[in-house]
């Protein structure tokens, strides 16, 4: 398509997908990182968070993980995409995302975050410096969630 | 002396089938042995995982009906941990059932069965004046049918016609073929549908995707229910739901059902399309909650033909054995305890009808030992068929008010009698009828949501899985192409066993130890074919069971095996969305 319209062929990032759809993460373009932000999260599908469109990394958003642009382009001509839906991103276009996303409705910060950086993650072959930035990203993700349980608890 | 055709890849199907036949000097089919070339294997992918994951990856069994799999996964494990889904989530699993179902059977009907029956090229004869007129006979409201656009649709198919691919889409076809018995103006309003039915189907996705995120692969269910709380909370999302599914209902009633009409008025003398079907036992599965305990399709089985007598079904009797299939464990297996072990044994070599009619070599099915990557799955050791077909005649057997009424309706405007529902035609219509309930009954469905969202809401149960415990559960019922069920066992917290017995691996699966065919071998014989070159009759009765063959084989790891016999037509290449 990028081709055909431009007549160039367009930057790749380091597994050759188009960085104008791989370039940012899901998390970045997300509709609810000000909640992220803020420190709301959904503790349980179905809960009031999960009624008022609380941030989904807690029910297991990938999105921090993963790059792609559901988040900007939506599906079906715009109608939606997994966040909008309440589900969170299972980070389906990161390579071996089976196996190292961990379970799709924990998150994966406060347990499993080194599999998907020790190898095989996006962010670990994007550059060294990045996995240093991103690892730490990961860990201060992981206890933003858990400092605001406790600072902020609903239940 | 007979011959052997064959038909490999059948296209506009998804996934990869082969049909072989051996016909005598007068044409007529005296066997028949139909294989899938490519296998799946998900089966053993699942083992040791965590069965909250499962559901999201059984989903990618297809690329066609993935919601499906996807839900009948996910009761899967809720069965097995015995969790009570609320009311709500039922409620927004049937709307999104509803796109789903009305989604695949219009593609299925206009863009992979379609061509069977309307003849592209006579449609570029066609009296658009006169056809715009004949439309009112069929409904009242036509749709795409006026003569403007209709000298529209001429032109735009013509223009492919000049195309030196020849037809596009519609090219390689078998245009003018014999059997093909509408008129140029009936095959003029069949092809506008056929387009419209391409802005239909994207309505329908989108459909599905405002409580699903996405179609194909919807991703809003959890294990304990649904996930799209916020969208039934805000009018504006229920709203459109609304007005999607009126555009789909309307295209329903008005095209789809009228062009049925069409068909059966002129195919009720085609005796390729009236012969009766091979194996007349029919199994159906519970569907579509509309209400408290209140389901829009039942259960049930129906032997021989019989209508009288409808058997309740009994889930320890259905089994999978694999005599001719590619797999190592022979001898029936329940599918708690089916095993996916391969042994492939290839084709042989052999002579077979080419395309101008003389033998050529060819690589053929080896009949007497294995021959596919479909099981054959048993009820009590018997054949059975699933589908629309099974889910109308079950209901209608059953004394189900609504589909009575709808079977009723259709036979008294056809003048086809009864007997004439066990039959490609019949199978064809009664994938329409089943479109015909849902677009005319997914609405009670939507307003018991709205009335209990306003005291109860209520969207995902909670559960806990001890990992000292085992499960087992299953997730069964009716999908799109029919009896689907998911069987899991968990076990230290992970998948311990998982099997899927799918709607095409009943309809399509080889022959079982006693020699018994499954469906649609034993449909295949008896069936007279005009022209050994153009056998377009297979065609249109295999592709009457909308056959999803991607699901229906087991895949695996091929390591040092070469799977050379099919290949993929890039035009009509096996996926449709
Ligand atoms: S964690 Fe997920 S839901 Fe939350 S802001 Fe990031 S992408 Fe959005």
């Amino acid at each position: 398509m990028h081709f055909i319209l431009y007549g160039t062929l367009p930057a790749l990032d380091v597994f050759n997908r188009p960085k104008w759809a791989y370039g940012l993460r899901i998390h970045d373009a997300c509709e609810r990182r000000g909640r992220f932000d803020a420190g709301e999260f959904v503790e349980q599908f179905g809960d009031e968070g999960a009624k008022d469109g609380y941030c989904l990394y807690k029910v297991g958003c990938k999105g921090p993980y993963t790059f792609n642009n559901c988040s900007k382009q939506k599906f079906n001509q715009g109608t939606s995409w997994p966040v909008q839906a309440g589900h969170g991103c299972m980070g389906c276009s990161e390579p071996d995302f089976w196996d190292k996303m961990g379970i799709v409705h924990e998150p994966l910060g406060d347990r499993l975050y080194h599999t998907a950086f020790g190898g095989l993650g996006s962010d670990a072959t994007a550059d060294k410096i990045g996995v240093g930035i991103l690892t730490v990203t990961a860990i201060g993700i992981a206890a933003h969630a858990a400092i605001s349980l406790i600072k902020n608890p609903k239940e | 002396m007979s011959k052997r055709v064959i038909v490999d890849p059948i296209t506009r199907i998804e996934g990869h089938l082969r049909a072989e036949v051996i016909v005598g000097d007068d044409g007529v089919v005296q066997d028949a042995f139909v294989s899938s070339t490519l296998w799946r294997g998900l089966e053993v992918i699942a083992k040791g995982r965590d069965p909250r994951n499962i559901p999201l990856m059984m989903q990618r069994i297809c690329g066609v009906c993935t919601y499906s799999h996807y839900l009948k996964s996910t009761i899967a494990v809720e069965d097995a941990l015995g969790i009570k889904i609320p009311y709500n989530a039922e409620l927004v699993r049937t709307l999104m059932n509803a796109a789903l179902f009305l989604h695949d059977h219009v593609i299925h009907f206009y863009h992979l069965h379609g061509v069977d029956w309307v003849d592209i090229v006579s449609a570029l004869s066609a009296d658009e004046a006169k056809a715009s007129k004949l439309a009112f006979k069929y409904t009242n409201n036509p749709i795409g049918t006026g003569e403007n656009e209709l000298k529209k649709v001429k032109e735009k198919v013509a223009k492919f016609a000049q195309n030196p691919q020849g037809l596009g889409p519609f090219a390689n076809a078998y245009w003018g073929h014999k059997t093909f018995k509408f008129t140029p103006e009936q095959n003029l309003i069949a092809l506008s549908h056929y387009l419209k039915a391409l802005e239909i189907q994207r309505t329908a996705a989108q459909m599905m995707a405002i409580f699903g995120a996405k179609q194909p692969h919807p991703q809003s269910l959890a294990v304990g229910g649904v996930t799209c709380v916020m969208d039934l909370l805000n009018p504006a999302r229920m709203g459109e739901y609304l007005v999607k599914y009126q555009a789909i209902a309307d295209f329903v009633n008005n095209a789809y059902y009228a062009d049925i009409v069409m068909a059966a008025e002129m195919y009720k003398t085609e005796p390729s399309v009236m012969k009766p079907m091979g194996v007349k036992n029919f199994m159906a599965h519970k569907e579509f909650m509309i209400g408290r305990e209140e389901y829009l399709f039942d259960s049930g089985i129906i032997m021989n033909g019989d209508l009288s007598k409808v058997f309740e079904i009994d889930e320890d009797k259905i089994t999978e054995e694999a005599t001719h299939s590619w797999y190592k464990d022979d001898a029936p297996q329940h599918p708690y305890e089916g095993t996916t072990n391969p042994n492939y044994t290839g084709f042989i070599d052999g002579q077979s009808v080419g395309p101008d009619g003389k033998m050529v070599d060819s690589k053929m099915i080896n009949e007497k030992e294995k021959y596919s990557w479909i099981k054959s799955p048993r009820y009590n050791g018997e054949p059975m068929e699933v589908g629309p077909l099974a889910s109308i005649l079950v209901g209608y057997a059953k004394g189900n008010k609504k589909v009575e009424a709808v079977v009723n309706e259709f036979l008294a405007k056809t003048g086809v009698p009864a007997a004439a529902l066990f039959s490609t035609l019949g199978r064809t219509a009664g994938r329409m009828l089943q479109a015909k309930l849902v677009a005319d009954n997914a609405l009670v469905a939507f307003n018991n949501l709205i009335e209990n969202l306003k005291v109860d809401q209520e969207t995902c149960a909670t559960y806990v899985i001890d990992k000292d415990k085992e499960y087992k559960g299953r997730g069964i019922g009716d999908v799109p192409r029919g009896m689907l069920s998911h069987w899991i066992r968990i076990k230290n917290g992970v998948v311990e066993n998982y099997q899927a017995v799918v709607p095409s691996t009943w309809n399509a699966g080889p022959m079982d130890s006693k020699g018994a065919k499954g469906p649609y071998e034993a449909d295949l014989i008896g069936l007279k074919i005009e022209d050994l070159t153009q056998p377009l009759e297979i065609i249109r009765i295999i592709h009457s069971y909308d056959p999803c063959i991607a699901c229906a084989v087991h895949v695996m790891d091929t390591k040092g095996k070469t799977l050379s016999q099919y290949k993929i037509d890039p035009l009509y290449g096996g996926c449709t969305i």
